[in-house]
């Protein structure tokens, strides 16, 4: 069958979300006569054969369900999400605003003797369930690992914009806060700074906690800092503890043991500090830098500290001159 | 007024040792929800918890242990077509089955669908009630409810909550709440009634739509592990798969042996400039 796709991504300012690509490389992988891609939020087109590459700005859920109710009857045939809280929360509302077919955690998606075949774990994960998709449009949540973006060598399309008319909240937001390194959860910080052995104690995670907070992030640790009892367990970062992927991570005085690794492989840009040399943090690091925590941190912190106060004072004397 | 917990009971092997054999028991969302439920019932005078679950007959024994946590009563509603997961089906079920007076409808990150995730959204749409997500917490403030909701970058925005309402909770650890003895002795001999479903003709037209082919292996787990970017060309993936998932990045190193704390902390704070993490 010939199937028209929409793949719909998140963006979060800088990249497209990357939970949300597998969407896209699912839909790429599918081998659809034409896949279009949206993305809610900012970001630049990410590279792939996309027929057409369609915008808008992020809404709240049932602003964005409105936005795309057009778009379910342009013909589209699979309209496939990414999995996010956003995305899975339009993708039920509009399942059930217009009765549509929906599978939710797809990890894969084939033709099978001539009809399409969804896949998603089932029975804990203990097995696979296979499900044929009959209605047109069907909708399809797609989980983050089920495919890999393979960059085309053509030049991406540009982006249209689409306009979501404005919708009345539903909910009156009544004060908005920003958490401290100490009470972030570790898996929902952009920005996370981790110590392990090298920190040496707890007062060297003072040093952490004041560099998280210039950076508007949390604390994270290796098991031998959470074992030597310098942080809580719930800090854990790795094969035991928690698994995370934000937008910078900072790993001061980790050796980057594969138990710690693979619980923050995924981070999009990687800081390691470390004496060692030869220490395999380094292999995964964006930037490696072979010094002394104690010695490194200090000096960066009030280096920041120092930018952020010039920042402070022009910005006070552009407000004086205006 | 009711507040409604949605349920999910999953099997759990490791319960095989248990009492009478039972290998079945809420799953953690939704003790999330009974959580959520509990703290609603305390700020809420004169509201009761109904507990309701879209599930076969053997989830009894674990839809008691719910009422032992203290939910004040607990339906089930159920058809063989249900069996196949239909996110709208399922939601039709539940939105027939609701409970008079129903104020509030609380779900775990994955309610009863399955652990889809969806349901909650298809449920509000089909009520037209309006739905908030990401829920870390609930109180009461100045005389109405509010509730605490996880945004990106540990923001914390904290909205008033209008009745009627579905209520999703964000991803959080079970409450530590444990039934007395006498609770779940008392909830034992308590029947779970099936609330009637709705008629097969009337779920067909959602749920009929997708059906369930057949059940293949589970995915292999080393695959989310040591996966190799798809992108990446044979030699780097053998390089992933070998490593262990550690391929390296093509990164930037500074060395103190030609720099002191201080240079190598400005040039890495020019780094986090340039990259954007510092404004």
């Amino acid at each position: 069958m010939a199937e028209r796709v929409l793949a719909i991504c998140e963006g979060d300012g800088g990249a497209i979300d990357r939970r949300t690509l597998a969407a896209a490389a699912l839909a790429q992988r599918f081998g659809a006569e034409s896949v279009d891609l949206l993305v809610v939020g900012a970001a630049p087109v990410p590279p792939g054969r996309w027929s057409r590459a369609l915008r808008i700005d992020p809404a709240e859920g049932g602003a964005l369900t409105a936005a795309l109710v057009p778009l379910v009857t342009c013909g589209y045939s699979l309209m496939m999400f990414g999995e996010t809280p956003l995305l899975r929360e339009v993708a039920g509302r509009l399942a059930g605003r217009l009765n549509l077919p929906l599978v939710a955690s797809v990890q894969g998606l084939r033709q099978r003797d001539g009809q399409t075949v969804a896949s998603r774990p089932a029975i804990g994960g203990a097995r696979t369930a296979n499900f044929a998709i009959e209605g047109r449009p069907a909708l399809l949540v797609v989980h983050p690992d089920a495919a890999d973006l393979v960059p085309a060598a053509t030049p991406p399309p540009a982006y249209e914009s689409l306009v979501s008319s404005p919708v009345e909240p539903a909910f009156r937001l009544l004060e908005q806060t920003r958490l401290g390194p100490a009470e972030m959860d570790v898996t929902e910080a952009d920005v996370v700074v981790a110590g392990g052995r090298g920190v040496g104690g707890r007062d060297g995670f003072e040093l952490l906690r004041d560099l998280a907070a210039l950076l508007g992030g949390s604390i994270g640790a290796s098991r031998v800092a959470v074992d030597a009892g310098w942080v809580p367990y719930t800090r854990q970062v790795g094969l035991t503890g928690k698994s995370v992927s934000p937008r910078l991570y900072i790993a001061c005085g980790i050796s980057g043991a594969i138990h710690h690794t693979l619980g923050m492989r995924d981070s999009a840009f990687i800081v390691a500090i470390n004496t060692d040399a030869r220490a395999p943090i380094f292999k995964i690091a964006n930037v490696s830098i072979v010094g002394d925590v104690r010695e490194v941190l200090p000096a960066l912190i009030s280096d920041l500290r120092s930018r952020e106060s010039s920042a402070e004072r022009v910005a006070a004397l552009a407000g004086a001159a205006r | 007024m009711n507040i409604v917990a949605l349920l999910r009971v999953v099997d759990d092997p490791a319960l095989m040792a248990g009492i009478g054999g039972v290998t079945v028991r809420l799953d953690d969302p939704s003790l999330v929800a009974i959580g959520h439920a509990l703290t609603l019932r305390g700020l809420l005078p004169g509201a009761t918890i109904v507990g309701i679950a879209v599930g076969p007959p053997t989830w009894d024994p674990a839809l008691k242990d719910a009422l032992a946590l203290g939910v004040d009563s607990v339906q089930r509603t159920w058809a063989e077509l249900l069996a196949e997961g239909g996110v709208v089906a399922t939601a039709r079920a539940l939105a027939e089955s609701l409970p008079a007076e129903a104020g509030l409808i609380v779900a775990g990150s994955a309610a009863t669908d399955h652990g889809s995730a969806t349901l909650p959204a298809a449920l509000a749409e089909l009520l037209g009630w309006p739905l908030l997500a990401e829920i870390a917490a609930l109180e009461m403030r100045d005389g109405s409810l509010a509730a605490h909701v996880r945004a990106g970058g540990g923001r914390r925005l904290t909205y008033a909550v209008p009745q009627p309402a579905v209520l999703v909770s964000a991803r959080l650890r079970p409450p530590a709440i444990y039934p007395r003895v006498r609770a779940r002795l008392a909830a034992r001999k308590t029947m779970i009634p099936e609330t009637p479903a709705v008629s097969v003709a009337q779920l067909d037209g959602a749920a009929g739509r997708i059906s369930l082919l057949d059940y293949g292996p589970a995915r292999p787990s080393t695959r989310h592990l040591l996966k190799p970017s798809a992108a990446a060309n044979p030699a780097d993936r053998i390089r992933t798969l070998m490593s262990g998932g550690m391929a390296a990045r093509r990164g930037e190193t500074l060395d103190s042996s030609s720099n002191s704390g201080e240079g190598l902390a400005k040039q890495l704070a020019d780094i986090l400039v340039k990259e954007g993490f510092v404004r």
